[in-house]
């Protein structure tokens, strides 16, 4: 018999499967580590009044919600372990809720661990090949979690009216109304909770005879397993049941300890007070019916993202043919002028053009996701890089909601894992030293998200030791990359940045400045390939702050259309801060280079006409009068690019210039024109690196 | 076994390429060129809303350069998952050529490069644009369209950075 595994899943399902666990497993891992934050039990002082305990029962609930997902797409396929290793889970969110058990960073420890065990089970309905870890030894890490919670505490049950292993085990309102019945008439009511030695032979037999023994004494108004489950064998070795009797609770102990294989037993009034606080003290009971989602939840359905790019794409034609069509429109009434048939093909084309905004409108709209499928993994991170490097550290992360298309989504994930990483490892400091220099032992690292005009902006800022410029000079000037005189030109905000130079992160220089700028160039290369930028700014000894700037979405951008000779290109609108006639401004030249004096900034100029290598071209009729200069930016770097001629502004649709092409230095791609031809995309990042030489990095003003 | 070849002039010579490589035949249109590539690179062009790279094979070919006429075209071709327009001088016609008339290079009886050349085929029967009697050139597309090029690209781009400052 061969070693792979099958489960009851067809091959086109297991995407589906995929992405259920995968989303689960990411709610319930970020549930599990917010419990651990908020550390306090969920529910068993749980004042109403207090909303920090709602809002961690509300965590409580979902994280249970996404087990019990698990659970049930983990029985649908068949894989059986894993099924019963979520059980468990559930087990434990459950004595969370009721407040017998707290996330310690032990038991949290454990239940993410737990989560990998998860994570590696779901591999294996995909590889089919057994993961090689045995679930029995977590299923009784996990158990042991909440019995010997059980034990800590003060003997009784007080409050508890659960039993570990067992679900359901609230009163029904008729089992209360019984209860109520019974006291009337003077019965003592009881809780009973019994536990077997787990080696014990036959178990069930033994829970059996302890039920029989108790129904003699009195009526049993509801126990755990129940009879038929205890006779078919379905139990986990304990047994909870509520008895309404007239008969002394010693006697009954004495009873009780006449079974043989009983680890423990524990006779307890059952108080009133607790019997029907699961019905009215919670409100927020009805979320606890687990199988049904939050009521605001609007019906989804699930679409690939392969087939949201194809209509992106469609889209985009329908864009580019909005514009051809205005166009057509134009010179139909330039040539018949207004005319009735001209008429109704200009209301048309007004019509399709709104439409086709709104329909572009929305499918953008559909791409978008919020940031909080990418920042939830953020806290697990976190937390394993403060457990290995023995710091205390808080995260906090702010703006979940905020949107992003899903590509940048997907690419930003690695740059922002360095960032948080970096912080974590080299920014905050050991406990002890963040004592001696006065501030709390626990550092901050902060994740915030937000729009900032048509732009994302996502910082990573800590309060750790910052970085210090005199230092960054010293190792710049070391290897070579500045002279003493550029250094000591170059401002501290501008030394700062120099860490995102590739060649300043080599070994030598990286312990010179702390660890600081381990492949931040490959950081600040990521987010130029999204026409994103990053900056830092840093104090000594306060702490340090990465502000990463995002477009919205790459696929449609306004730009601003200019000409070069006859070719087109256009000029993302979002890296343009002003367009200037060149006859307005004043030229000179800097050690060489031409610059412009623009609100008294130095602004280094970039003849696109050369860059391009266009100089052979005809000189189109321009004279020089329409010659402008477009002022760019790039995070922290500014650039006057002359061009022959403003068109104006449009919305174009990025295309890439495909393989055979290749990357281009200074271009990001092309888009299709209105009348058919192809103007190409200056990558504004890419231009202003490539003409940023050291040479001119203190002229530039970085 | 026959092949069956899309044959197409440039300079005075005729070339053929495996009809399953071609996609398609089009007149020549507007192409815009690309900066920092190679020369032999027209450019890209806009076929029914894709990006198409074109390239010159006069100039891939190092012959001298021809004018645009009423017959130039582009014939596009793809080439392992890459799809590239080639402009040539005119396209004569489609034609079936049996194995035994196809013989392995020589490198007197062409201009071109015989690196870009796997065979150079005969044909005795008379076709319907001249007399017969002609040799055909096979190209070997992967090369002609090599990523060897690609590599000359990125030297272009680095001696790019070296001339930068002078903008």
């Amino acid at each position: 018999m061969d070693n792979t595994l099958t489960f009851e899943i067809e091959a086109d399902e297991i995407e589906v499967f995929l992405q259920d666990v995968d989303e689960h497993l990411a709610a319930m891992e970020a549930g599990i580590l917010s419990l651990e934050q908020n550390g306090e039990p969920a529910y068993s002082e749980l004042d109403p009044k207090v909303e920090g305990q709602v809002a961690n029962l509300d965590v409580l609930n979902a994280t249970f919600r996404a087990a019990h997902t698990i659970k049930a797409v983990a029985a649908t396929v068949g894989h059986r372990q894993m099924a019963e290793l979520t059980h468990t889970l559930e087990t434990l969110f459950d004595a969370m809720r009721e407040g017998r058990l707290s996330p310690t960073q032990e038991v949290t420890d454990e239940l993410l661990a737990t989560v990998d065990v998860l994570k590696a089970m779901r591999d294996e309905v995909v590889t089919l090949q057994p993961s090689g870890i045995d679930s029995k030894d977590f299923l009784v890490q996990l158990r042991a979690l909440t019995d010997a919670d059980d034990d800590n505490q003060s003997p009784g049950f007080s409050g508890k009216t659960r039993f570990p292993g067992e679900r359901q085990s609230w009163l029904t309102p008729e089992q209360a109304t019984q209860v109520q019945d019974y006291h009337e008439k003077e019965y003592e009511i009881l809780e009973i909770k019994v536990t077997t030695y787990s080696d014990a032979f036959a178990q069930s037999a033994r829970l059996l005879q302890v039920s029989m023994a108790l129904m003699e004494i009195g009526h049993v108004i509801t126990q755990q397993p129940s009879h038929a489950n205890l006779t078919n064998d379905q139990h986990s070795g304990h047994l909870w049941l509520i008895l309404a009797t007239q008969t002394d609770i010693a006697v009954i102990e004495e009873t009780l300890s006449q079974v043989s294989d009983l680890a423990e037993f524990r006779v307890q009034p059952y108080s009133a007070s607790t019997k029907s606080r699961p019905m009215v003290d919670r409100p927020a009971a009805a979320t606890f019916s687990i199988l049904s989602p939050p009521s605001s939840t609007l019906p989804t359905v699930r679409i690939s993202v392969e087939r949201l790019d194809t209509l992106m794409n469609l889209v985009g034609e329908l864009v580019t043919d909005r514009t051809r069509l205005i166009q057509v429109q134009d010179m139909l009434h330039a040539k018949y002028g207004k005319s009735g048939i001209i008429n109704t093909l200009g209301d048309m084309t007004t019509h399709f053009e709104r439409v086709v905004d709104q329909l572009q409108e929305e499918v953008m709209a559909a791409r978008m996701l919020p940031i909080s499928h990418l920042l939830q993994k953020f806290p697990r991170l976190v937390r394993d890089l403060a457990r290995a490097s023995g710091k205390q550290v808080n995260l906090i992360i702010e703006g979940e909601a905020t949107e992003l298309d899903r590509s940048i989504i997907e690419t930003i994930s690695d740059p922002l894992i360095h960032l948080l990483r970096n912080a974590v490892d080299h920014g905050l400091e050991p406990p002890q030293e963040r004592i001696a220099a006065g501030k709390p032992p626990t550092g901050t690292v902060w994740l915030t998200a937000a729009h900032e005009e048509g732009h994302i902006v996502i910082t990573v800022k800590d309060d750790g030791q910052g970085i210090d410029p005199e230092r960054i000079r010293r190792s710049a000037k070391s290897c070579g990359m500045l002279s003493e005189e550029e250094a000591a030109q170059l401002d501290d905000e501008a030394a700062t940045n120099l860490i995102f130079q590739p060649n300043f992160s080599t070994a030598e220089q990286v312990t010179d400045v702390s660890g600081r700028g381990v492949g931040l160039d490959v950081v600040r290369t990521n987010i130029k390939k999204l026409s994103g930028s990053v900056v830092v700014e840093s104090k000594v000894g306060r702490g340090t702050t990465f502000r990463v700037t995002l477009p919205l979405t790459l696929a449609i951008v306004q730009a601003m259309m200019v000409t070069l000779g006859n070719d087109v290109y256009a000029i993302p609108l979002t890296s343009i801060i002003e367009s200037l006639y060149l006859s307005s401004v004043r030229t000179s030249s800097v050690r060489g280079r031409p610059v412009i004096t623009w609100r008294n900034q130095v602004l280094p100029v970039v003849n696109l006409r050369r860059f391009f290598a266009h100089h052979q071209l005809p000189s189109e009729s321009t004279n020089g009068k329409e010659q402008a200069v477009v002022a760019v930016a790039w995070g922290k770097l500014k650039a006057g690019l002359i061009v022959d001629k403003l068109i104006g502004k449009q919305e174009i649709v990025v295309k890439s210039l495909g393989s055979f092409i290749g990357n281009v230095t200074g271009l990001s791609g092309c888009t299709i024109l209105g009348d058919g031809r192809i103007a190409l995309i200056i990558d504004i990042p890419g231009l202003i690196s490539a003409t940023t030489k050291k040479a001119n990095l203190a002229l530039s003003g970085l | 076994m026959e092949n069956q070849l899309v044959v197409f002039n440039l300079a005075n010579e005729h070339y053929g390429v495996d009809i399953a490589t071609v996609e398609g035949i089009v007149k020549m249109q507007a192409i815009t060129t690309v900066p920092h590539t190679p020369d032999f690179v027209e450019g890209i062009t806009n076929l029914r809303g894709e990006v198409l790279p074109v390239i010159d094979l006069r100039k891939r070919f190092g012959l001298p350069g021809g004018e645009t006429t009423k017959d130039t075209r582009i014939v596009v071709v793809e080439v392992s998952g890459v799809t590239v327009g080639m402009v040539v001088d005119a396209v004569s016609e489609v034609l079936r050529i049996p194995e035994e008339n196809i013989e392995p290079p020589s490198p007197i009886v062409t201009t071109v490069d015989s690196a870009f050349i796997t065979s150079i085929a005969k044909v005795d029967e008379p076709g319907p644009s001249e007399a017969g009697g002609r040799l055909i050139i096979l190209l070997d597309l992967a090369k002609v369209l090599s990523t060897e090029e690609q590599t000359e690209l990125h030297v272009m781009q680095q001696d790019l950075g070296e001339v930068l400052p002078n903008i």
